[in-house]
């Protein structure tokens, strides 16, 4: 029975990876890229000044310089955030507002996003090269791209079950999880090298794994799972509503009786008098300022976590009203935990290196478990005609994902720095020279030999990253040698992680066409059945 | 583990010779030729795998179990999972809501709501793991029942309190 059950998890877990590997290969590459998004924009968008955190201005130049933009470009709203100046994360004043929802249907609402000049209060200059930074890279990771995001967002929530029922069953088929560990028959024959490489990756970032698959799947539980909650009212929505406001937002009437906004500087300076001092302050959020009704909450930083305590005070005699902490009930103070350390916008810069390096090994997870699937079948393909042609296209899409994916990416990189910096819709074009060198890259592995294409693209990739740091150089002023010279370490270490990965790619290439040569001398004669071999 | 993923072939429909002595696999007589020659003979080398595998090929776990195999067995498990599978995890979610002792609703609920992956992942895996369908399916439909009932019946009781 026990034999069985293993016999079992073992099925489910070749299929609950093997289902969706591409993407979740996409989503570990894209996603861990997000780690270092703002320095990826910081590059990208090479001509404008690095983010100069401007905390030297006190919090009230900065609420000043917020209420007087607010005021003039979004009166009437029907919310304000302003996000005071922070670190890395929010290295700039930034406001947002949005409007009224429009009256007529089919109207789009009109919001704003702007970042400020903590002291003259004006919008900082615009990028001088349009792109989609390493934002709009990061983004893909739940909301794919060329579809709908919200459709995007519920498929990628399935995905992830997939990869957390991956992780569990693969710890269940797993006899000897510590001794795996140390288990890497690098000289054995292929396949069982690839199963040892995907045990030692999985199992050496297994915490890993388990959060960053638990976390991204709770950051789907209210699409997923809302029935929990509303039934626990009787699926009545307007009472379970009125009980999750508390864990939920302000919510305000709008009045329509005029009111002049209270001054924020003295309820920010109540807040910051609780909290114990301005620092704990992540920013304010008014609702229907210049209403009779309009309320300000206080937001605080929230450590790790991302869901944050709130002081609401009344909008117009600037009262304290309640507080909000949703972190008060442990399992909100839990998720809240879960999906700060899934962002790790908390990480400082060495913290943040090993979230790249963790996510990595993800990529490399499902990347090695996919490989040596078909590694295993290959033999059984080859007597077998019907069965070759699926298996073909599973082995094409392994080489044109798991090398062409980042290839795609330094494509996105170069379109970054080659495409004309006034074309229309330049980011989209970036993100079109993705997606166009990722479909050539699935296609080029069905003309070629599979280890020829493996190695082909391999050398591929390593040119594509290489030659960055010298496009860089080429057409931009912030090359490695100026941006070294100015100690800016952050436009240095893309360029130099570029020529890392180059080298890698280079190493790689260099390995597969040692084998190739062995493999083409060896020549074996074909086998009639899987079993007697393996 | 490696060998795990090899006898997993039940479920595929693949054509599987009849079950071998261990030596003879792992042995065979006389040297086989080139690399294939070099899968087939694992070597001294080896030991944690070995073991592993060796255990696995065991005759009795060798036996094949033809009547789980087939597209229908997939298909049929695969449904449950999806349909009463889900409603099941919900369903317990909300049961749960109400049963979560010494805390608040609001806290009963999150506690629910965050747990409802690891149900539903639990649930998936007893899904795969049973060897009869109907099993699955009595066994699912049940639940739903049981834990359907009785999250009326708390909810009913909460609202007549």
């Amino acid at each position: 029975m026990k034999e069985s059950f293993r016999r079992s998890m073992a099925w489910l877990h070749t299929w609950a990876g093997l289902t969706f590997c591409w993407i979740l290969y996409f989503m570990f590459v894209t996603g861990t890229l997000g780690y270092f998004d703002t320095e990826i924009d910081h590059w990208m968008e090479a001509e404008s000044p690095a983010p100069q955190t401007t905390q030297s201005a006190s919090v009230e130049q900065n609420l000043s310089a917020a209420v007087g933009w607010l005021s003039r470009e979004a009166e009437g709203a029907d919310s304000w955030f302003i996000a005071l100046p922070d670190d890395r994360n929010e290295p700039h004043l930034r406001t947002f507002w949005r409007a009224p929802p429009p009256e007529e249907e089919g109207e789009e609402r009109k919001t704003g996003n702007d970042r400020l000049d903590s002291i003259t209060g004006e919008p900082l200059a615009e990028a001088a090269r349009d792109t989609g930074g390493g934002q709009a890279l990061y983004r893909m990771h739940y909301a794919l791209h060329y579809i709908d995001g919200g459709a995007a967002f519920r498929f990628i929530g399935i995905v992830a079950l997939f990869m957390f029922i991956g992780l569990v069953t693969g710890v269940v088929i797993h006899r000897k999880i510590f001794a795996d560990m140390f288990t890497f028959r690098g000289a054995a024959p292929a396949k069982r090298a690839w199963l040892d490489a995907h045990n030692l990756l999985s199992v050496a970032s297994l915490p890993f794994q388990l959060m960053i698959t638990y976390s991204g799947l709770l950051f789907t539980v209210t699409t997923w799972m809302p029935a929990i909650a509303l039934g626990s009212y009787g699926f009545n929505i307007e009472r379970a509503a009125e009980a999750l406001r508390v864990v939920a937002d302000v919510q305000v009437e709008r009045t329509g009786e005029p009111a002049e906004l209270a001054p924020l500087m003295p309820i920010v300076a109540d807040a910051a008098s609780q909290w114990g001092g301005e620092d704990a302050i992540r920013g304010l959020d008014v609702r229907m300022p210049g209403d009779a009704a309009a309320r300000v909450s206080v937001s605080r930083k929230a450590g790790i976590g991302v869901i944050a305590e709130q002081r609401v005070y009344d909008g117009v005699t600037g009262q304290y009203l309640e507080t909000l902490d949703p972190t008060s009930r442990a399992p909100i103070a839990a998720a809240s935990v879960m999906l700060g350390l899934h962002e790790g916008l908390y990480a400082g810069a060495l913290l943040r290196w090993f979230y790249f390096i963790s996510g990595l090994l993800g990529a490399g997870m499902v990347a090695t478990g996919a490989i040596y699937w078909s590694a295993k079948r290959r033999r059984k393909s080859v007597a077998d005609a019907d069965h070759s042609r699926g298996f073909r296209f599973v082995e094409a899409m392994n080489i044109g994902t798991i090398l062409g994916l980042p290839i795609a990416i330094a494509a996105y990189f170069w379109s970054n720095r080659l495409l004309p910096l006034g074309l229309e819709g330049r980011p989209d074009w970036e993100m079109h020279c993705l997606f166009i060198t990722w479909g050539l890259c699935l296609l080029y592995p069905l003309t070629r030999p599979r280890l020829a294409a493996w190695r082909e693209l391999a050398w591929l990739g390593a040119g594509a990253f290489a030659a960055l740091p010298v496009i860089n150089a080429a057409t931009t002023e912030v090359h490695l040698i100026n941006s070294l010279r100015a100690g800016d370490w952050v436009l240095a270490s893309f360029d130099l992680t570029a020529l890392a990965f180059g080298l890698i790619f280079a190493l790689t290439a260099k390995k597969i066409g040692g084998r190739a040569d062995s493999a083409e001398r060896l020549s074996p004669a074909p086998q009639p059945t899987e079993a007697t071999a393996a | 583990m490696r060998s795990c993923l090899n006898n997993a072939q039940w479920c595929v429909n693949v054509a599987v010779p009849p079950p071998q002595p261990i030596r003879a696999i792992a042995r065979p007589d006389g040297p086989t030729p080139g690399a294939r020659g070099a899968q087939a003979n694992p070597g001294a080398n080896y030991s944690v795998h070995d073991d592993l595998t060796a255990a696995f090929r065991d005759g009795k776990t060798m036996v094949k179990k033809t009547s789980r195999s087939g597209r229908w067995h997939v298909a049929s498990r695969v449904i449950a999972a999806l349909i009463p599978g889900f409603l099941v995890t919900n369903t317990t979610g909300i049961l749960l809501s109400f049963l979560i002792p010494g805390v608040d609703k609001l806290t009963a609920i999150a506690t629910a709501t965050v747990l409802s992956y690891v149900i539903y992942t639990a649930i998936i895996l007893w899904i795969f793991s049973v060897e009869r369908l109907r099993t699955v399916w009595l066994g699912l439909l049940g639940a739903l029942a049981v834990t359907g009932a009785g999250s009326w019946l708390m909810y009913t009781l909460e609202a007549a309190a």
